[in-house]
């Protein structure tokens, strides 16, 4: 059975009319397609960070009442916001316009939190301090979407393709 | 359904080196934070949290959790911090089927000057009942 398999092979190939060396491989559309669902990916998962990077719902933010009992002045803090009688400085949501992603080569992308404002307590977050426990939104997105972004990668290498 | 905090637990407590190093200075961090007072009287020492929960299969979960070594100084950070990488990176026993070592960050808290390395690790449970 092995004998008449093996045969049978070697004839196909020798009768085929065309031998291996005639097929040429052409890498720049596969790279294109490559980069292409690559950064599709990358999008697909930053889309999944923005949502969950971390604001505490049940806590109000800095308290900015005047002695005077005065509005606090637009200029001085981000869209002060009064609450029962009180003012609050406004959600800047600034960690979350940071997030970000940037080509480290053409086949490798990064996503992290750009320099700036929010850079300085990311990692606050993300890995926690003495006070309170690590508040991933990084490592969690990325783990949590990982088949999702195989699907859109897939998805977008076909049809590149 | 297996409790893998317990056994974390269980697993750091039992390791001879890493008794050595940190005593019984091994928490799990808390929402409540109220654990951590006292950081420093209690340096060197290990928190641990997990990140998120992924389910695989039927019967199979992938855990991420968060191991952090704490000192206040870089070199005791990080000789713990490899003697938990030591302990979990590439085993597998009979509660959970494979441990895998990610990452390694690095971080330093300026209100208590300690340093804080951080060791993201990926366990994968046989769980039926899950």
């Amino acid at each position: 059975m092995t004998s008449r398999t093996r045969t049978a092979t070697s004839s196909f190939i020798s009768s085929g009319s065309h031998s291996m060396s005639e097929f040429k491989l052409d890498q720049a559309p596969l790279d294109r397609a490559l980069e292409l669902a690559l950064l599709g990916a990358t999008q697909f998962v930053q889309s999944k960070i923005v949502p969950i990077t971390p604001r505490d719902a049940e806590r109000l933010p800095q308290n900015i009442n005047r002695k005077d009992g005065l509005a606090p002045t637009r200029s001085t803090y981000f869209k002060p916001v009064s609450i029962g009688g009180n003012w609050y400085s406004g959600i800047s949501g600034k960690l979350k316009q940071s997030i970000a992603h940037e080509a480290v080569s053409p086949l490798e992308q990064k996503i992290g939190v750009t320099v700036g404002t929010a850079n300085a307590y990311a990692k606050y977050l993300e890995f926690g301090t003495r006070t309170m426990r690590p508040r991933s939104f990084l490592r969690k997105g990325i783990i949590d979407n990982q088949k999702g972004a195989m699907d859109v990668f897939r998805k977008l290498f076909n049809s590149a393709l | 359904m297996i409790d893998l905090k317990a056994h974390i637990y269980s697993l750091l407590a039992a390791d001879e080196t890493i008794a050595d190093l940190v005593g019984s200075n091994i928490h799990i961090f808390s929402d409540d934070s109220e654990q951590m007072e006292n950081f420093v009287d209690r340096l060197p020492q290990i928190t641990y949290a997990r990140l998120a929960l992924v389910p695989s299969i039927t019967g199979v979960r992938n855990e991420i959790f968060q191991i952090s070594a704490w000192s206040d100084n870089p070199k005791g950070a990080e000789e713990l911090s490899q003697e938990i990488v030591r302990l979990f990176n590439r085993t597998s026993d009979t509660t959970y089927r494979a441990c895998n070592v990610s990452t390694v960050n690095d971080s330093f808290d300026h209100n208590t000057k300690s340093f804080g390395i951080h060791v993201t690790a990926k366990f994968t449970i046989y769980d039926p009942a899950y």
